[in-house]
């Protein structure tokens, strides 16, 4: 962060400026926000049934779905009922470091605005992530979009100066409804222009947001005024479109979700956004470097590599959807789900026809598209999500190095006896493979994660970079923080043959 | 070459013996030169000597064995005697002369007649005493070049030992190259047996090992001709030649330098000048000797006793004068007049050189106290916070064995340059010490690039 900005930010602040600068402007949103909580604790309950009726009046037939999905679904229910903000507290111990409140999160104002949620769609969750609010003004959603540096943690152990939007990257997932009017203001507080390019959105050509093309820039210090109609529901992305290779490569970019006025059917219990993404950030390094073209070693879901990706919980038989947007600088990413076949319903270019719609595992998500793809969770357990790349399950690998792989045992004993004298603390790695280096407790480079796995129920689980767990479990009663392992019935895991079940079957060994 | 008793007893007590403990007197204790002794040619090494080369070699022990066994300081040594015998023949007046003359009568048979006489040179009676002031000066003045050439010596051996010590170290760190390098080939060599790497990368690091190992043959040649140098210097042959060498160039401890009084103590205790003033003297007496030889005529005084011819004797005196009427002796002394200014101007121009040459081994030495602080305390730990963190980052699977073999090649690099900045360190210090001891160096190792060092004048 810009330190002498801030306190110049400050002392504005302090005497109070007639000038609004963009601190203020932050400032009265957090007292509108603060008022919002106080007036909500009592009022609460009025409002939001009032606004409920209105919003369901015209064309709902949900009502109870509605009710029940403003009952279940945890982070919004949380806040509507006025407690903590959920996102952040329901974080794993990993998350800790990440978690760590900054000044920014102070002045960011909660996930939902309990005044101006709108109860017209199932709210999308965002793991590791927000959702951006908006404030009602005579009929249209009005969001502040504020483009800044952010400090950011891919996991615990490796934090870097990135480029985001509202303290985070990626940016808050932007939501409305099909047909809403919405007005975004794009406050720059990056140290070079921007622009937001409303990716995949049908709006007026002057709202675009493509620098030189259809507007000029926004300075430094400048606050613009985007505003169109969201004409179809659909899964679309943000991003800069002036210098977007270093604004993308330092993490700019979020995603939007436009629900249909009319929801689908069958109704979709639970839905997930998630942003993917990569990065290169040398071992020890704190700055992801937007020169890469090539060698990317970080690949993450919203911004976070595994082990810090938050699981995806769902109940048993819930019919739920995944929203993939892809604004890596220069990779596909096949995202591949175990347990389970899905169809892809929609891209950013609309939903697809329930014709053209093929069983799936994997899901080809092309960098600048999306993808939804929709099943039912029937099957319990803890099933792996991952890019299928295997380099983009890695992190921080070095691709530069020898390949030691097969040395034969006496010619690795001779190298670490005669490397190890010149270079006390040497070590051949990899000659029989590669598991579980992060277990070797080799001493790295201060803020790193190279090769990094995270914990499981039977041991490391041996990946990084993109790679989450869809936990699908019975009875959460609502609850969806991280109900921890699967508890396989009895007979059902893997394990070690026995001998005579071995001579049972005829297996030598 | 031995003194004859007579000549002796007539230069009164002046002895070979006494002229070397003279001279020993005149070395400066701090330069730990009090052990110099004579040989005899061709003489045993003495069982001290014996017992220093048994054990491994330091610095002082190498300089304790080079002022008894070195011939060629020996010879300077030697020479001593030379100027001692100078002062023996120039002691001694001219011999007297004695002439027989017989006449013989061509007719008759009378006896021969015969003139018998005894001549001296009465005025070189007179000039001895002055003559033997003057061989005086010049043998004091010998003792001081002799006293001049100990030191030179140790320094010499001092030098020679430092640049051994350093190219022995030069070669150790070669020596780590080539294991490097090894290290990388076999590493190649493993990851083509295992199939990992084809026959181009082996090559290419079987090249670097070898070209390495070249480099270490030079190394090696450079520490036998460091051991030869000291052979010289030592006079050490044959199965003397096995001596081990001991340790590392050490750790410099503190040198207070007196920054103010580095040339007033170059100055009072420079051999040279001290030399130099004793050949003045010389000279002025010299001067003065013609002088007086010029205004006093050369005196001759002999007894003649003659026969004749009837067998009877005559006794009498003979006094002769030599008249100068051509050869006045003024040319002589004119000429000590002009040689004795002449030495005197040289005398100004060495003190300006010793001056000089202190504040030159101050700058030298200030400025490689500097490198070798710069290098041990910045360059060092800069390539070995880049090894370091190689290993971090090999350990982060981020680079490379060969690569960090590399970085662990440039800390070797620098460690180079450290034994080479403690090297040069040691010199300068040798020569400043040198020059505090009173003498001059002729050459400084202590090499400036870009810069050809000046040869110092030895004055003599
Ligand atoms: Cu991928």
């Amino acid at each position: 962060m810009d330190q002498s900005k801030k306190d110049r930010d400050a002392s504005l602040g302090a005497v109070e400026s007639v000038e609004p600068t963009d601190s203020l402007a932050v400032v009265r949103e957090v007292r509108t926000s603060r008022r919002g909580w106080l007036a909500g604790a009592s009022a609460l309950a009025a409002a939001t049934l009032a606004k409920r009726a209105l919003a369901q009046a015209p064309a709902h037939d949900h009502a109870a779905h509605a009710a029940s999905a403003t009952a279940s679904e945890s982070p919004t229910a949380r806040a509507t009922g006025g407690e903590t903000p959920a996102p952040r507290a329901r974080r794993s111990p990993a998350d800790a470091a990440a978690a760590r409140p900054t000044p920014r999160e102070l002045i960011v104002p909660p996930q939902f605005d309990p005044i101006d949620r709108d109860d017209r769609y199932v709210p999308a969750v965002v793991p590791n992530g927000r959702t951006l609010p908006f404030r009602m003004v005579n009929g249209v959603k009005v969001f502040h979009l504020i483009a800044e540096p952010v400090r950011h943690a891919f996991c615990e152990g490796m934090e870097v100066e990135a480029w985001g939007y509202n303290g985070t990257t990626p940016g808050p997932l932007i939501e409305a409804v099909e047909g809403d009017r919405v007005r975004i203001y794009v406050t720059n507080r990056l140290p070079e222009a921007t622009t937001v390019h409303w990716h995949a959105v049908i709006l007026e050509a002057g709202m675009d947001g493509v620098g030189g093309l259809t507007q000029r820039n926004i300075e430094p210090g400048e606050t613009f005024r985007y505003e169109f109609t969201f004409r179809s529901a659909g899964t679309y992305m943000y991003h800069p479109h002036w210098d977007e290779m270093t604004q993308m490569a330092l993490g700019m970019m979020g995603m939007m979700i436009v629900h249909p006025r009319r929801p689908a059917t069958p109704r979709i219990d639970r839905q997930f956004a998630l942003m993917l993404s990569e990065w290169q950030v040398r071992p020890g390094a704190a700055r992801p470097n937007p020169l890469a073209m090539n060698d990317f070693n970080l690949v993450t879901f919203n911004s976070r590599v595994f082990p810090g990706t938050e699981p995806l919980v769902v109940e048993k038989g819930q019919r739920i959807r995944m929203h993939f947007g892809n604004l890596s600088p220069m990779d596909h990413h096949p995202v591949h789900l175990h347990g389970y076949a899905f169809r892809t319903v929609a891209t950013d270019g609309g939903p697809i026809p329930p014709s053209a719609q093929v069983p799936d595992t994997t899901s080809l998500v092309p960098t600048g598209a999306c993808r939804v793809v929709e099943l039912v969770a029937d099957h319990l357990g803890d099933w792996a999500m991952h890019c299928h790349m295997t380099h983009h399950v890695m992190n921080q690998m070095g691709h530069d190095l020898e390949n030691t792989l097969g040395m034969a045992r006496d010619r690795v004993r001779q190298l670490d006896r005669r490397i190890g004298a010149q270079v006390p603390g040497y070590m051949t790695m990899m000659q029989d493979g590669m598991g579980g280096m992060s277990e070797m407790g080799m001493p790295t480079p201060g803020n790193s994660i190279p090769m990094r796995g995270g914990a499981g129920p039977f041991g490391l689980i041996d990946m990084g970079g993109m790679f989450t767990i869809l936990k699908v479990r019975q009875g959460l009663g609502g609850n969806y923080a991280d109900p921890g392992w699967f508890a396989h019935p009895e007979g059902t895991v893997a394990r070690a043959a026995t001998p005579s079940e071995l001579s049972a079957d005829g297996i030598e060994v | 070459m031995r003194i004859e008793p007579l000549a002796l007893l007539l230069v009164g007590c002046v002895s070979s013996a006494a002229t070397f403990d003279d001279t020993r007197a005149l070395l400066p204790r701090e330069a730990q030169v009090q052990t110099v002794a004579r040989r005899a040619p061709a003489e045993e090494l003495s069982a001290r000597a014996r017992q220093l080369l048994a054990r491994p070699l330091d610095a002082q022990a190498a300089v304790e064995i080079a002022l008894v066994t070195s011939p060629a300081l020996q010879a300077e040594l030697a020479g001593l005697d030379v100027a001692l015998a100078d002062l023996i023949t120039m002691s001694r007046p001219t011999n007297p002369e004695l002439e027989v003359e017989a006449m013989f009568a061509r007719e008759g048979d009378e006896e021969p007649e015969l003139t018998i006489e005894l001549g001296f040179v009465l005025s070189d009676l007179l000039y001895a005493p002055l003559r033997r002031r003057i061989a005086g000066e010049e043998l004091a003045a010998a003792r001081v070049n002799a006293a001049g050439a100990v030191l030179d010596h140790a320094y010499a051996v001092r030098v020679a030992f430092v640049e051994l010590q350093a190219a022995q170290m030069l070669k150790q760190t070669l020596d780590a190259v080539v294991a490097s390098l090894r290290a990388s080939w076999e590493l190649t060599e493993a990851l083509r047996e295992a199939g990992n790497v084809p026959g181009l990368d082996v090559a290419q690091q079987y090249a670097l090992y070898e070209e390495s190992r070249l480099a270490l043959a030079q190394a090696e040649l450079a520490v036998a001709l460091g051991r030869e140098r000291l052979h010289v210097l030592l006079g050490l042959a044959g199965e003397e030649t096995g001596w081990e060498l001991a340790g590392d160039l050490p750790v410099p401890d503190e040198l207070a330098l007196e920054e103010d009084s580095l040339e007033s103590r170059a100055l009072d205790r420079s051999f040279e000048l001290l030399a130099q003033r004793h050949r003045l003297e010389a000279l002025a007496r010299r001067s003065g000797l013609l002088r007086s030889m010029a205004a006093i005529p050369e005196v001759h005084a002999a007894l003649s006793a003659e026969r004749n011819g009837e067998g009877a004797w005559a006794l009498g005196p003979v006094v002769g004068v030599q008249l100068p009427v051509f050869a006045t002796g003024q040319g002589p002394a004119r000429a000590a007049v002009a040689k004795l200014e002449v030495e005197q101007h040289r005398y100004a121009e060495l003190a300006v050189r010793v001056r000089s040459a202190a504040r030159a081994a101050r700058h030298r030495f200030v400025t490689a106290r500097e490198r070798l602080s710069f290098v041990e305390t910045t360059l060092l730990p800069a390539r070995q916070a880049v090894l370091a963190e190689s290993l971090l980052q090999y350990n982060a699977m981020a680079l490379g064995v060969l690569t960090l073999l590399q970085a662990q090649r440039d800390l070797i690099g620098a460690q180079r340059a450290a034994v080479e900045a403690r090297r040069d360190y040691w010199l300068a210090r040798l020569e400043l010490e040198q020059v505090l001891a009173g003498r001059m160096v002729e050459g400084s190792r202590v090499e400036v690039p870009g810069f050809e060092n000046a040869e110092p004048a030895g004055g003599h």
